[in-house]
């Protein structure tokens, strides 16, 4: 029952932003965000960012997956599992409606399974792959997944002061292939810190623990993914980290080389934070996917509630 | 994979129209979809146009009292589960599954991780679950059958599964659906989970579970007449679903001790029924979307007469399907190959 001999990989990936990108300073007066929390997003790498044209989380859902078909050999009715991660809770229909079923009818994925996993914030997309790993393994009719990321900020009142990242409005998509030849996904490690589970309304005892454990969990987290994925350190070629605290994930980098861009932090300013999305996006626009022979790739999230999630990209062989 | 243990429970089943739904949200307002705005009173209306909006029912609601919501439910629940359930169990604890069809928590918070924080163990992974309405019970124990055997080899795998609905979203689908409140939790493991002390077995075995999706819904928000889930193609649909899956474990009716329908218009349920050759028949105590398929395991083999094949079935209102086959009772032989 148990197919330990399978491995999940990353056969495609795709991602749309909505609407033209602008600059931070505009999101920040609309917001009244203070002065202090400006000059935090400041400093972790925020300049840009999708301020979006008022599309649903649906919509963009819709024009990544359409992306992500037009350009691998995926067809829809190939698809036996469609699941929508998103970070906001607000990021779906208002119930019962299924936002993730309309889409697998609209695209033509018939036989699909439909839903969406959250609650792990921006590392719901890594919360996917393990779901899928484990299902793949006992299920040996389950081939193609596409899981689809997808957020969209609403308005202040549903906007926390304790946020210091600039969030930006877009969705990816990836196709998740059983047996895949490329992009073999190794380890995958989530850890959550149960007593943060109140996310931005944590007291400021909690927030100044986080700042001291943070870096220390984001590390312990990568470093258990590239050894339980059997792998060295110096195998690591990029640190793909989501799309806040630039200076954080550099530190992080540094435990691991030296070379000046081995952690790709050059969308915190040009992109901005898609929540879910980041790490799609970032591995996309770094031209990330594929490595070759030893070379791996390690992205890593770490999320408002106390989630730490790293996971390995390697070649297939 | 078996059932180690579960509880669960529904409020007191009230008229949908006697009362005005106590819990309001008005900051999820722009969630509805365009078109039904018109239809939804807004949180401060008068009761006499609440009173017009809800439709006329005959069947009562489990609505829960208060200011409740999805998250005070789901806490409650899992804080009971913490206090019944073996400790050796609930220590064992490897993953959380929280399923439920609405809104699960505040912005910014995570309701799995609050759950896992009620629990007490530090090193279980939590993640929630949506957007399957009927079936969400039926993926969780899906996901959780994935865990247990696949490469995790999660010893115990948590599902925790509550529904609470507020305005301005739709407890009434005319009279298809009226959607109730409640919560359940139980604790899933393989079948040979070392166990120290007590036995904890409640003598479930989850044989089998089977998920589908309706090709021509069109979402529970279509105002088209008639509504697509008041047509036959729904019920044949769903007939058809539950046949398939009899017939792949090669069992008729008359091997079932038992079957556990969901709380739907009994209209649609006889239609089922036809098409299926079962004998069914509709719940009671409303429509409570991802729980009612947890509380069909909330009791244990011993306490009751059913001893055999129980299917238990539900369906969502985006075309979604869901099943599970169990087994109450001893068997001659344990089960040596569950279905993957």
């Amino acid at each position: 029952m148990n197919d330990t001999t399978m491995w999940i990989g990353i056969e495609h990936a795709a991602y749309v932003m909505s609407g033209e990108d602008a600059c931070m300073r505009h999101w920040v007066e609309s917001r009244k965000v203070s002065p202090e929390t400006y000059e935090r997003m400041r400093q972790g790498g925020h300049e840009r960012h999708f301020p979006g044209t008022g599309q649903s989380v649906g919509a963009m859902c819709v024009d990544a997956v359409r992306r992500l078909l037009d350009e691998s050999a995926l067809q829809p009715g190939e698809v036996d599992m469609l699941i929508h991660a998103h970070t906001l809770v607000t990021s779906v229909d208002a119930p019962p409606r299924s936002m993730v079923a309309s889409l697998a009818k609209d695209l033509g994925m018939h036989r699909a399974d439909a839903f969406s996993i959250s609650n792990l914030h921006c590392a719901s997309m890594i919360g996917a792959l393990r779901i899928i790993r484990n299902l793949m393994a006992v299920e040996s009719n389950l081939r193609n997944v596409v899981v689809v990321t997808a957020d969209t900020t609403r308005g202040p009142e549903l906007w926390h002061g304790n946020v210091t990242n600039v969030p930006s409005e877009g969705a990816a998509a990836i196709w998740v292939r059983r047996d895949c030849r490329r992009n073999r996904i190794g380890a995958i490690e989530i850890e959550t810190v149960a007593d943060l589970h109140v996310g931005y309304s944590t007291t400021p005892e909690q927030r100044r623990m986080i700042d001291m454990t943070s870096q220390i969990s984001t590390l312990r987290g990568i470093k258990s993914a590239i050894k339980r994925s059997g792998l060295a350190p110096e195998n690591i070629v990029k640190l793909v980290p989501h799309n806040v605290s630039r200076p954080g994930w550099r530190e992080v980098g540094k435990r691991f080389s030296t070379a000046e861009d081995f952690v790709f932090d050059r969308n915190i300013a040009e992109k901005g934070h898609a929540y879910c999305s980041d790490v799609i996006i970032n591995l996309v626009d770094g031209d990330l996917l594929d490595p070759r022979g030893s070379d791996a790739i390690v992205a890593s999230v770490r999320g408002a509630a106390g989630i730490y999630a790293a996971f390995v990209l390697q070649a297939a062989n | 994979m078996k059932v180690a243990f579960a509880i669960g429970d529904k409020p007191q089943a009230r008229r949908v129209d006697s009362v005005r739904a106590a819990g309001q949200c008005s900051n999820f307002w722009f969630l509805l979809p365009p078109g039904s705005h018109d239809l939804v009173p807004m949180p401060d209306a008068p009761d006499t146009e609440i009173a017009g909006f809800q439709t006329s029912h005959k069947r009562e609601t489990a609505m829960a009292d208060g200011s409740a919501e999805i998250g005070e439910l789901a806490a409650a629940i899992a804080t009971r589960l913490k206090a019944e359930a073996p400790s050796e169990l609930v220590r064992q604890i490897d993953v959380i599954i929280v399923c439920t069809t609405g809104f699960d928590s505040p912005v910014g918070m995570s309701l799995a991780g609050k759950v896992k924080h009620i629990f007490g163990v530090p090193r279980a992974l939590p993640f929630t679950i949506g957007q399957m309405d009927g079936s969400s019970a039926f993926e969780a124990m899906r996901i959780a059958r994935g865990f247990i055997h696949g490469p995790d080899q999660a010893r115990v795998v948590a599902v925790v599964s509550s529904e609470c609905w507020w305005y301005p979203y739709f407890r009434s689908f005319g009279d298809y659906a009226q959607y109730g409140d409640g919560a359940a939790a139980m604790l899933l493991c393989a079948h040979d989970l070392p166990q120290e002390g007590e036995a904890t077995d409640t003598g479930i075995e989850i044989v089998d579970i089977e998920l589908g999706r309706y090709q021509a819904q069109q979402g529970p928000f279509d105002l088209h007449e008639p509504r697509w889930f008041a047509a036959d193609g729904w019920s044949q649909a769903v007939g058809d679903f539950l046949t398939g899956f009899l017939r792949k474990h090669a069992l008729s009716a008359a091997d079932l001790a038992g079957i556990d329908s969901p709380c739907l218009d009994t209209a649609f349920i006889d239609a089922v029924a036809r098409v299926a050759g079962l004998p069914l028949s509709a719940g009671t105590g409303g429509f409570v979307s991802s729980v009612d398929p947890m509380l069909a395991l909330t009791v244990p083999a011993s306490d009751d007469q059913t001893s055999g094949y129980v299917l238990s079935w539900s369906v969502g209102l985006n075309g979604e399907m869901g099943a599970c086959l169990q087994h109450r009772g001893k068997r001659a032989s344990a089960p040596t190959r569950e279905q993957g």
